[in-house]
């Protein structure tokens, strides 16, 4: 078939396939009444200028730099932070099925806690008396402490939002919970964490309509309520949450007036909810653009192994992630290429450890066979998979910080890539467009998945299934 | 602690190094593993909810293999067998433990595969074609001696219990003896196939079932004392008796087997109160998995193994109030599931040295346990497996230097408590957490497990 012919083809195609997108991206998830758009008497908030006392917390140090890409260091109260890196999650003030020793020992830098849990069991007073959330799990690295925001999204039954704050209900015992602004700084000054977030007004990335701007807008005055309330500006570094939805023009004034703020450090959040990848990236490239370049930038919710290489590439230097270790409690483990599903019963006979080249204490012990029989009746089998998950996340951030700091980000992409879709039959889309702003281009025949080259090899693969199948009748 | 994955069978499998005049013995199995001591309770080939990388804070010299667990394994062993064949020489395969390099144990430790916990175990057929049919969960087979053999040639565990009939208290007098009989005619048939195919790496273990029928099993017992190639017997049953029965029966089995020279291991014995029992009974090995489970009832041992070994000689009275505590006593323990422990901020322990005693605190552990975050699991088996061990190396130096009864009058005192009411270990869960269909029938409703019309 003509070259050229198919040149023009892709082009076509690759339009039509845009305009799809976003026309997926614009169908309403939820239709709000008009009632709920109302926007209440807002309270006014001023922009309080606390930069001199927060910048105390933090301290943020770019080494090297590919294109968007950075390699840093974080200086925080506990220790340095080598970046990019990613944050392990530990919700309820313990890391699920890892021990301290066994986070230490993996060189986990910084981990996570949420407030809204943390509020609930063991409680502000309780942490306090402990004196903090390091001396209560004995963890002498740093925290950093997610507002409760996301649990708007996670817990939205039982939850209702107004100017003032978030009403919850309970998941112990239903009795109603009012965090407002002022009382999540509150209680994060009470954990003691490292970095504490706002609280934003957080709505699931595939709203659209008013909704999507009240929000953003909200968050932005509960910033500055966030700031006033801070009581440990020089211990505990706040973060600011751009939201805005998937909307252009609402990002661009969440991150103008984040700015302003000039804050320790600036969080992109509201994503990875569901969203189409095209849309996600293009999002994150427009935050990181435009945030400030010598401040670390924290991605939200994003975890998968591609994800977070991609959105490095991208400017982004901190992610954090449940999927490591939930995954891991379903038997999931991650390799270089792709996840393996330790539970499927091929696993019972192969005697290598899930991925040869890792170094974790797992894959220098146990084989798949034995984590396969493991999986079936001890619970040792979490701790074992959730290891090697969290500790393959925090290797590959510390590789790709390598190939940065050396100066061969191409070929460690390139190679990755190559390596994760290694079985898989094609490499997708959004992938190619991400590099091609981050400034690679991959050296691979594997296609593109939705290309007409794509289309074209399925097509090809159909035909001689069939003549196959013909043969053997 | 120890370097040597291959133990040379021509050091023999057990030795006896101290007796004393209580009845206390010490000794050492294969000539470096010091008795008495326990045998450490695995799931699958691994120590419940710790992984191996903490097998090397604690003294774990035997694992506990059981068959039930085991038995669905045996094509995968074979296929590691072929596996290993391929990257080691001959004579290196003819060593090797296959079972313990599979499951990874740390060198130099033993494995002993016992037939407990099967479900069900009955004989069928007659004659010939005897065979046992054997349940273990979904698993189901029938063995044979010879089968059973050649498993354990596979596995090659370093000791190993001869299977038998599942027998319990409640059966009738001649169902027990039948099932003796048949369990007599397994050791006897296993030696036979022992020699036949070359299982001489393992060391053979009979079982005896006690259940104070003694004089009717003489005969059998007889035939057992006159098999040289046993290597130790595994007493059952012993749990279920009352004190004064249990001593008398033991003592009986020890002059009937007269096997002094032959390593003597209790089924079932956990609570250290039981061990001191077994212990002035002259028993070696303990079988159990009790740190285990009671860590997986959000339990924590609270014993402290602080012996003053100078101690004067116990009088007569106390000597004797030992039986009565050993019927009356249990050790002290914290219930995590009590709310006593909450903003506690002290060890569970301030003299263990243990991993969980040194990094975190009792209202974290209590924390955990409200959360129902798993790793509180990890915590208490660590600890409970520590003080365990701390325990057990009290106990071996105060046989050692001949001062085990002062030992067991001063722990029976001060480190434990009246029974208040009996420990249920077992906590309800709802259906889904249960998995009604993979859980043994014993401890869920039948009416769960029948399909909906």
């Amino acid at each position: 078939i003509n070259a050229e012919y198919i040149g023009i083809i892709y082009i076509m195609k690759r339009k039509e396939q845009e305009g799809e997108e976003e026309e997926k991206a614009n169908i309403p998830v939820k239709k709000l009444k008009e009632e709920e758009v109302k926007i209440e008497s807002v309270i006014p908030t001023v922009i309080i200028d606390r930069s001199a006392e927060m910048e105390k917390s933090l301290s943020y140090k770019i080494l090297k730099t590919f294109n968007h890409a950075r390699a840093g260091e974080l200086i925080l109260n506990h220790g340095t932070v080598l970046t990019p890196v990613y944050m392990p999650v530990g919700t309820k003030g313990a890391m699920k099925a890892l021990t301290t020793e066994d986070m230490e020992s993996m060189g986990c830098q910084i981990h996570l806690a949420n407030t809204y849990h943390l509020d609930l069991r063991p409680g502000p007073k309780k942490m306090n008396e402990y004196g903090g959330i390091h001396k209560f799990m004995n963890w002498k690295r740093n925290i950093l402490t997610d507002s409760g925001g996301f649990q708007m999204v996670s817990l939205n039954e039982l939850m209702e939002i107004n100017e003032h704050g978030v009403k919850f209900k309970s998941i112990l015992d239903g009795t109603t919970i009012n965090l407002a602004p002022e009382d999540s700084i509150h209680v994060q000054n009470q954990i003691g964490a490292d970095i504490i977030m706002q609280l934003d007004d957080v709505v699931h990335s595939l709203t659209t309509g008013p909704r999507v701007e009240e929000a953003a807008k909200r968050t932005i005055r509960w910033l500055d309520r966030c700031i006033a309330a801070h009581k440990r500006p020089a211990q505990q570094a706040l973060f600011g949450i751009v939201q805005g939805g998937l909307n252009k023009e609402l990002r661009d004034y969440c991150l103008i007036e984040m700015a302003k703020r000039k804050l320790p450090g600036y969080a992109i959040g509201g994503l990875s909810g569901g969203e189409a990848k095209e849309i996600f990236w293009k999002v994150v490239a427009q935050c990181t653009a435009k945030l400030p370049a010598d401040k670390p930038r924290y991605l939200m919710g994003v975890g998968y192994p591609e994800d977070i290489v991609i959105c490095s590439l991208l400017g982004c230097d901190m992610f954090d992630c449940v999927f490591a270790t939930r995954t891991a409690r379903f038997g999931c483990a991650f390799t270089r290429n792709g996840s393996i599903k330790l539970k499927k019963s091929d696993n019972r006979v192969i005697f290598e450890p899930i991925e040869p080249t890792c170094a974790c204490h797992v894959c220098k012990t146990y084989t798949r066979s034995m984590l396969h029989e493991l999986m079936k009746g001890n619970p040792v089998a979490l701790h074992l998979i959730s290891y090697h998950n969290v500790y393959y996340l925090l290797n590959l951030m510390k590789t790709l910080r390598d190939a940065i700091l050396e100066g061969r980000v191409k070929e460690y992409v390139d190679s990755f890539i190559n390596d994760y879709y290694k079985f898989k039959e094609s490499i997708p889309e959004w992938i190619k467009g991400a590099l091609e702003y981050a400034g690679i281009v991959l050296t691979t025949d594997k296609p593109f998945k939705g290309t007409q080259f794509f289309t074209l090899c399925q097509k090809k693969k159909k035909k001689k299934k069939k003549k196959k199948k013909k043969k053997q009748k | 602690y120890m370097g040597i994955q291959y133990f040379a069978m021509e050091a023999g499998l057990f030795m006896v190094t101290k007796t004393t005049l209580c009845g206390a013995r010490c000794g050492k199995v294969y000539g470096s593993i010091k008795t008495p001591n326990y045998l450490s309770w695995t799931k699958k080939g691994g120590i419940p909810g710790i992984s191996a990388k903490h097998y090397g804070h604690l003294n774990l010299p035997l694992f506990h293999f059981s068959y039930a667990d085991i038995a669905s394994m045996e094509d995968i062993l074979k296929s590691y067998k072929d596996f290993q064949s391929k990257k080691q020489t001959p004579e290196e395969m003819k060593k090797l433990r296959l079972l313990s390099e599979y499951t990874s144990t740390p060198k130099g430790t033993i494995s002993y595969l016992s037939f407990g916990d099967v479900q069900e175990a009955k004989i069928v057929a007659s004659g010939k074609d005897e065979a046992l049919e054997v349940v273990c969960n979904k698993y189901k087979n029938r063995i044979t001696a010879l089968s059973y053999t050649q498993f354990v040639k596979l596995a090659s565990p370093h000791l190993y219990v001869t299977p038998s009939e599942i027998i319990s208290a409640d059966m009738g007098k001649k169902r027990r003896i039948r099932a003796s009989k048949q369990s007599l005619r397994y050791v006897e048939e296993c030696i036979k196939h022992k020699k036949d195919i070359d299982c001489t790496s393992s060391s053979l273990i009979a079982p005896i079932f006690l259940s104070g029928d003694e004089p009717l099993l003489c005969p059998q017992l007889k035939k057992l004392a006159s098999l040289k190639e046993l290597d130790g017997y595994l007493y059952c049953g012993l749990s279920a008796m009352k004190y004064e029965e249990k001593e008398k029966t033991i003592q009986d089995i020890h002059t009937a087997l007269n096997n002094k020279e032959k390593l003597r291991i209790y089924q079932g014995a956990g609570d250290p109160v039981d061990v001191i029992f077994g212990i002035l009974n002259g028993v070696d090995l303990f079988e159990c998995s009790f740190p285990f489970k009671l860590a997986e009832g959000k339990i924590a041992m609270n014993v402290e193994s602080l012996f003053s070994y100078d101690s004067k000689t116990l009088s007569k009275e106390s000597y004797q109030s030992i039986k009565e505590m050993v019927n009356s006593r249990e050790i002290k323990y914290i219930d995590f599931n009590e709310k006593d422990n909450e903003g506690i901020q002290t060890p569970i322990q301030a003299s263990c040295e243990c991993f969980t005693c040194k990094n975190h605190t009792r209202g974290y552990i209590h924390h955990l346990v409200q959360c129902d975050e798993i790793n509180w699991q990890m915590l208490l088996t660590i600890h409970n497996i520590q003080a365990y061990e701390v325990l057990f190396q009290a106990m071996r130096k105060a046989v050692e230097i001949d001062k085990f009864p002062e030992f067991a009058h001063e722990f029976l005192t001060t480190q434990c408590q009246s029974k208040t009411e009996q420990r249920n270990y077992l906590t309800t869960v709802s259906y889904t957490h249960l998995r009604a269909h993979e859980t043994l029938r014993y401890l869920v409703c039948r009416l769960l497990l029948e399909k909906k019309k």
